[in-house]
């Protein structure tokens, strides 16, 4: 029979592959799944054979995945619609030429030119789109660094429109002549090749007006690329060089490719002009900087020497001059006390108190003291900056914390921690926070310490237990806190703390108070009636209360008992979907119905029984809602078959039985001759390799034979032979026993022998037997033709 | 006139969605990802009522790398045995073309290829 018509015509038909299409790109799509189909190119078509066939699966996947690709990069294209994202031919050829993946990104907006800096905002950004011919030109425009400190009509801010060049030599050139027509130049301005002209030009009309002359004229080659050349030749500037440019010059470097974004040059270029740089003078106030102690070792100071640099911040001398002196007495006054005490030993538990008074004193903020200390902390935070905040709040939090819990293992961290303040501080050039902290304390000194220390008390017995390095942030929330745990805590200090006010526990008080009373004192009874309250409230209670709650087990277990007893099981909450999958057939329906009606008859029953015994609290079964669904699945032979795993299962199709010398009467079914059993290929093909089991078979038949032939003479002998036809393969014979004596020996070889000698009778007989057999049914089957077999006619 | 009869049996066609033969193929190295989506996807078919046929399990291929242990030719001769199994499987449908894409959009698991083909009729 040939093959079925295929479900599917893979010359008609069309393939499509599953992609991961990521939900966030094209929001268009309504089904919202994580896949789409993408489909592939049509060489599917009909160059690959059938599925069932067993195709080649690496081609197809390597053909896919190309396809894939190509496809993404189409559609990413198509997706961005900006034009700034459209690749040109011209930016892919670009971007495959630098090496990255064509896949229809411009991995181009994220490259900038070395030395350009970032790209500007308003523009697409990013490396511009070399044309072919000028990539083998080198660079075309040229940049002007020189002309920038001279001149103030040339700021950094033109450098966004316009581009400019640096070239290389200059052809020599008239400079007026130059000046001349680059000021015409000068004026169409957004020309790119024209407009660094203009710029050159202007400084070289300023220069040639100066007289001097050959710098300026090199000065005007500006840009002019090699100093030597460029102070050499002299030449001019101005729409000269635009001419020349067309004609000879070789350029450096150039602006052009991001539209003039320069920051500074790519190429260094050695000014022809030295131009002094504005005068960068600033009035600092030393003395808001915090010099590192110089307890410290040379690195530090060494460190700290450069932490003064030229970019601290101006300070306003005349401002606040009073209350700069101020503060800067209290601050070096306490940088002393702090030094002194502080530095040599660290181990050492030094001025924990001190700390701890004007730390106190500072938080508590109390007089004016506090409240200057507040305003100079706010001043200085307003000066020092945002950043700054944080610092100073970690500042002011870390030396309460310093203070209040003092214990020497900390102290190390905490001055660690303080260094790093004060270098921070340093460095943002203000030590508002850290110095004016320290200042008020150290003015106010013993007089607030006792306030101070009074003040903070309540909510430090709380706030001592807290671990120092964790909560330092934190710690003013956690004051506030603190004070209202303690008062809470007040409350509770009481022990009549385990008194409930619960109505379930109210017969047991009740109860106990009674027996109590009866038997002892009054005393002795509200003491056991405390007790028996602070047992309810540990917990305590007796089964007798859980009574309903026993009762609904047992109900429920017996229902869970009871289908499962008919081998169903109860509907959990995934298997919804198998609810909904499988349709509701006649047949199951019929077997649900049939199943309550069996549970209603129980039920029933149960109640009954039940009933009788007075125990109520069973719930009828018919009450139950439990639903059972029996799962059928539909299935097809396929899919069967299939379940099988395939490193056992190899199916195989089962044929017609198809003769190969064509039909020719005799039926379907032959016996073979030898056998006497039907022939089919499988017992061909065993043939060889199950002789043994084919001997088994057919040793039923020679032993019909043989009762019938020779029944009586060979009988007893027979059953020996056969007997003994089997010790051959006797495992007793076989093996050796460990220790052996020479009689054992010769007796087990004695007796294989024998074996074999009677099993070689055995298969003779059989052998004669067989032949006799085949010439007996080749006679029966004379009238026949061979070729159809013979049948053996068993009587 | 002439076109309106033509326009509504126009859409009196589109109304009623044209069912194709599909199949679907579904290969993967991973057994239970490839069982979890074939599952996933009759047991979608057969929600929106479609006509399915499957899965029908193709023999697992199976690649054989066997190499020797010993980075040099010193040493007893021991191999490494490695291999990878490929497992495929395909159901059939008589669907219309985008019930089948919304079917097969839900269940994405990692690791299995699926493909979908569609008998042009």
């Amino acid at each position: 029979m040939g093959k079925k018509k295929a479900f599917i015509d893979k010359k008609k038909a069309v393939t499509y592959n599953l992609v991961y299409r990521d939900p966030t790109d094209d929001p268009e799509d309504e089904d919202g799944g994580q896949g789409t189909l993408a489909p592939i190119g049509g060489h599917r078509g009909g160059a690959h054979p059938i599925p069932d066939d067993y195709p080649e699966y690496y081609d197809d996947e390597g053909s896919v995945y190309d396809s894939e690709y190509s496809l993404a990069m189409s559609r990413s294209a198509a997706a961005h619609h900006d034009s700034s994202y459209s690749l040109s031919e011209e930016r892919r050829r670009e971007l495959l030429a630098l090496g990255f993946p064509d896949d229809g990104y411009d991995y181009l907006k994220h490259l900038r030119d070395l030395g350009r800096g970032r790209a500007p905002a308003g523009k697409a950004g990013g490396v511009a789109t070399i044309p072919e011919d000028q990539e083998l030109d080198g660079f075309d425009d040229d940049e002007d660094g020189a002309d920038g400190g001279g001149d103030g009509e040339w700021q950094e801010g033109s450098d966004s429109e316009e581009d400019f060049t640096i070239y290389d030599q200059e052809p020599a050139q008239n400079p007026n002549a130059g000046a001349a027509a680059a000021a015409a130049a000068a004026a169409a301005a957004a020309q790119r090749s024209k407009l660094d002209a203009a710029a050159l030009a202007a400084a070289a009309a300023a220069a040639a007006a100066d007289g001097a002359g050959p710098s300026t004229s090199a000065g005007g080659g500006g840009g002019g690329g090699r100093a030597a050349a460029s102070a050499a030749a002299g030449p001019g500037p101005g729409s000269a060089r635009a001419a020349a440019r067309s004609a000879a010059a070789r350029s450096i470097a150039t602006t052009a490719r991001t539209q003039g974004s320069a920051v500074g040059p790519s190429v260094y270029v050695p000014a022809v002009r030295l131009v002094p740089p504005k005068a960068d003078v600033k009035v600092v106030d030393a003395r808001r900087l915090v010099v590192r102690p110089t307890g410290h070792d040379e690195a530090a100071a060494a460190a700290a020497l450069t932490e003064v640099t030229a970019l601290a911040r101006q300070t306003e001398l005349h401002g606040k001059r009073g209350k700069l002196y101020q503060d800067m007495d209290e601050v070096e006054k306490s940088m002393a006390a702090m030094e002194n005490g502080n530095d040599p030993n660290r181990k050492e538990v030094v001025e924990g108190d001190e700390w701890a008074d004007w730390l106190d004193e500072f938080v508590a903020g109390g007089g004016d003291d506090g409240d200057g200390a507040a305003a100079a902390v706010g001043g200085g935070r307003a000066e020092a900056g945002g950043a700054e905040d944080e610092n100073d709040e970690d500042g002011g939090d870390e030396e309460e914390g310093g203070g209040t819990s003092e214990e020497p293992e900390e102290y190390e961290e905490e001055d660690e921690w303080r260094a790093r303040h004060r270098r921070r501080q340093q460095q943002e050039g203000g030590t508002a926070a850290g110095g004016t902290a320290a200042a008020p304390p150290s003015q106010a000194g013993p007089a607030a310490a006792a306030g101070g220390v009074g003040g903070v008390g309540a909510a430090s017995v709380a706030s001592s237990y807290w671990r120092r390095p964790e909560r330092r942030d934190r710690r003013e929330g956690f004051e506030a806190l603190d004070a209202q745990f303690e008062r809470l805590a007040v409350e509770y200090d009481d022990d009549e703390i385990g008194a409930l006010d619960d109505g379930r526990y109210d017969d047991d008080d009740g109860e106990g108070d009674d027996d109590d009373e009866e038997e002892e004192g009054g005393a002795a009874a509200a003491a056991a009636a405390a007790a028996a309250r602070r047992k309810a409230a540990a917990g305590a209670c007796e089964i007798s209360d859980f009574a309903d709650v026993l009762d609904e087990f047992l109900s429920e277990h017996r229902a869970t008992e009871s289908l499962e007893a008919e081998g169903l099981k109860q509907l959990q909450v995934s298997d919804d979907v198998a609810l909904l999958a499988s349709r509701p057939d006649p047949e199951a329906l019929a077997a649900t119905r049939a199943r309550l009606q069996r549970q209603v008859e129980a039920a029933a029953a149960a109640a009954a029984a039940a009933g009788a015994a007075g125990a109520g609290d069973d719930e009828p079964p018919a009450a139950m809602r439990t639903i059972v669904v029996q799962e059928a699945e539909r299935w097809d032979c396929e899919s069967v078959l299939s379940l099988t795993s395939n490193l056992e299962n190899h199916p195989g199709k089962i044929v017609e039985p198809q003769r190969r010398t064509g039909g020719r009467g005799g039926g379907l079914i032959r016996l073979s001759a030898k056998t006497g059993m039907p022939v089919t290929r499988g017992s061909v093909r065993d043939g060889g390799g199950g002789g043994g089991a084919v001997l088994a078979a057919g040793g039923t038949i020679p032993e019909e034979g043989e009762q019938e032939g020779e029944e009586g003479e060979e009988e007893g002998g027979e059953d020996s032979e056969s007997e003994e036809g089997g010790s051959v393969l006797d495992p007793a014979m076989l093996s050796r026993r460990k220790g052996e004596t020479a009689e054992e020996r010769k007796a087990r070889k004695a007796a294989v022998k024998e074996a074999r000698r009677n099993q070689r009778t055995a298969k003779k007989e059989m052998k004669n037997m067989f032949r006799q057999q085949a010439t007996r049914a080749q006679k029966q089957s004379a009238g026949r033709s061979q070729a159809a077999g013979s049948t053996y006619v068993i009587p | 006139m002439a076109s309106k009869p033509g326009v509504e049996k126009a859409g009196v066609e589109a109304e009623a969605p044209q069912v194709h033969r599909i199949r679907i193929t579904l290969t993967s190295k991973n057994v239970k990802n490839l069982e979890k989506v074939c599952a996933d996807l009759i047991k979608g078919a057969k929600e929106k009522q479609l006509k399915v046929k499957g899965p029908v399990r193709m023999p697992t291929k199976v690649l054989r790398i066997t190499t020797r242990k010993a980075p040099s030719g010193q040493g007893t001769n021991t191999f490494d045995r490695f291999e990878m199994r490929i497992h495929k499987r395909l159901i059939d449908l008589h669907s219309p073309a985008d019930v089948v894409k919304q079917i097969t959009s839900i269940s994405i698991e990692p690791g299995v290829e699926v493909e979908v083909t569609i008998a042009d009729m």
